[in-house]
């Protein structure tokens, strides 16, 4: 073939033309997926979900005040005499028995408690519990994959066209 | 639509917080029931962790510290809230994350609540037989057509390898595809 008279000074990746039929095709075959979920939602759903998020967190309603059975002011009573009873109570007991303390829960039971998802924690959460330097120090359990399992996962799964881009 | 930031600074500074979320609710909710929806695909299952999220995301507006955007860092709990779910119905009912999905595909033949036809439901089934994240990646970067940089932020990974990982997703749902084809 004969050599172009000029060359444009362009490039491209390596592997571009050979990966590219591939490429093609891979989207092509995309194409035919479909293109909606088939899920549906019960009628006026988003209507009403606002309201149920808002009676879980005891935000006032939109569509009307609740007027209590019992104003504040007598709920306000009955709690002062409540407050006052448990006041004594815990006065005339302090001595008598001793209370559990954090110290004296298991530090295994604090694991497993962890572990069993009870703390309704996620993420994002513990990360801002923590400054970088704490989270420096974790060991995550992935640490605990060896190499050789890690290349050879890597290897079954990597798309190596990619790598060369 | 009230701007994020507007959003962000009405419900940390104190100045009617409830009336801010009301406007947060009611801009992000659909948006968040999908993406719980193709994570849990039941409705009812989607309602739970869409209200859960909604309560942890006023719960915690005050840890935001505005470092992604803001509909990013929702959907990152909406995210995490929908994995969760999913492994605590396993371990309440005893069993693997697997068949807790198997279980959920399987019943969307019945699901009143889904009208897909037979490729559809192909097509679920395909993406149900992809690893966790790549499901992620998969129905996120498909349906909702979310940029790589975004996927990038919700989910902590990088470009590079999200876009490799969309890619193994769609050879591996066309081979599925492929492979189940009834004639």
């Amino acid at each position: 073939m004969k050599q172009n008279k000029h060359t444009y000074g362009f490039k491209v990746p390596e592997t571009y033309f050979s990966d590219f039929d591939a490429r093609l095709f891979g989207k092509l075959e995309e194409e035919k997926l479909p293109t909606e979920t088939g899920f549906k939602i019960p009628e006026g759903y988003f209507e009403t979900v606002e309201e149920s998020v808002f009676e879980r967190l005891e935000l006032p309603s939109e569509k009307g005040k609740v007027i209590p059975l019992f104003s504040r002011k007598v709920w306000g009573y009955g709690a002062s005499v409540a407050a006052s009873a448990a006041l004594v109570f815990f006065v005339f007991n302090m001595n008598k028995t001793q209370p559990d303390s954090f110290d004296t829960v298991q530090f295994s039971a604090i694991s497993s408690y962890i572990e069993g998802e009870n703390l309704g924690l996620d993420i994002s959460e513990i990360e801002s519990l923590l400054n970088e330097e704490e989270i420096g120090t974790i060991q995550f359990e992935h640490d605990l994959v060896s190499q050789d399992v890690l290349e050879e996962y890597l290897l079954d799964n990597i798309d190596v066209s990619l790598l060369n881009q | 639509m009230v701007e994020e930031k507007e959003l962000v600074y009405n419900l940390q500074s104190g100045n009617n917080p409830d009336a801010a979320f009301r406007t947060l609710v009611s801009q992000y909710k659909e948006r968040l029931y999908w993406q719980i929806r193709k994570i849990v695909l039941n409705h009812d299952d989607t309602d739970d962790v869409l209200q859960n999220t909604f309560i942890k995301i006023f719960r915690n507006i005050n840890s935001f510290k505005g470092e992604s955007k803001l509909h990013t860092w929702m959907f990152r709990i909406a995210t995490n809230e929908a994995i969760t779910f999913l492994n605590l119905k396993a371990k309440k009912n005893n069993t693997s994350l697997e068949s807790v999905k198997d279980h959920a595909i399987k019943n969307l033949e019945s699901d009143v609540y889904f009208e897909g036809d037979a490729l559809q439901l192909k097509f679920q089934k395909a993406i149900a037989t992809l690893p966790q994240k790549q499901q992620l990646i998969f129905t996120m970067k498909y349906f909702d057509d979310v940029t790589y940089e975004e996927l990038s932020e919700i989910l902590e990974t990088s470009v590079g390898g999200l876009k490799s990982s969309y890619h193994i997703a769609v050879k591996k749902i066309t081979q599925y595809i492929k492979a189940n084809e009834t004639f």
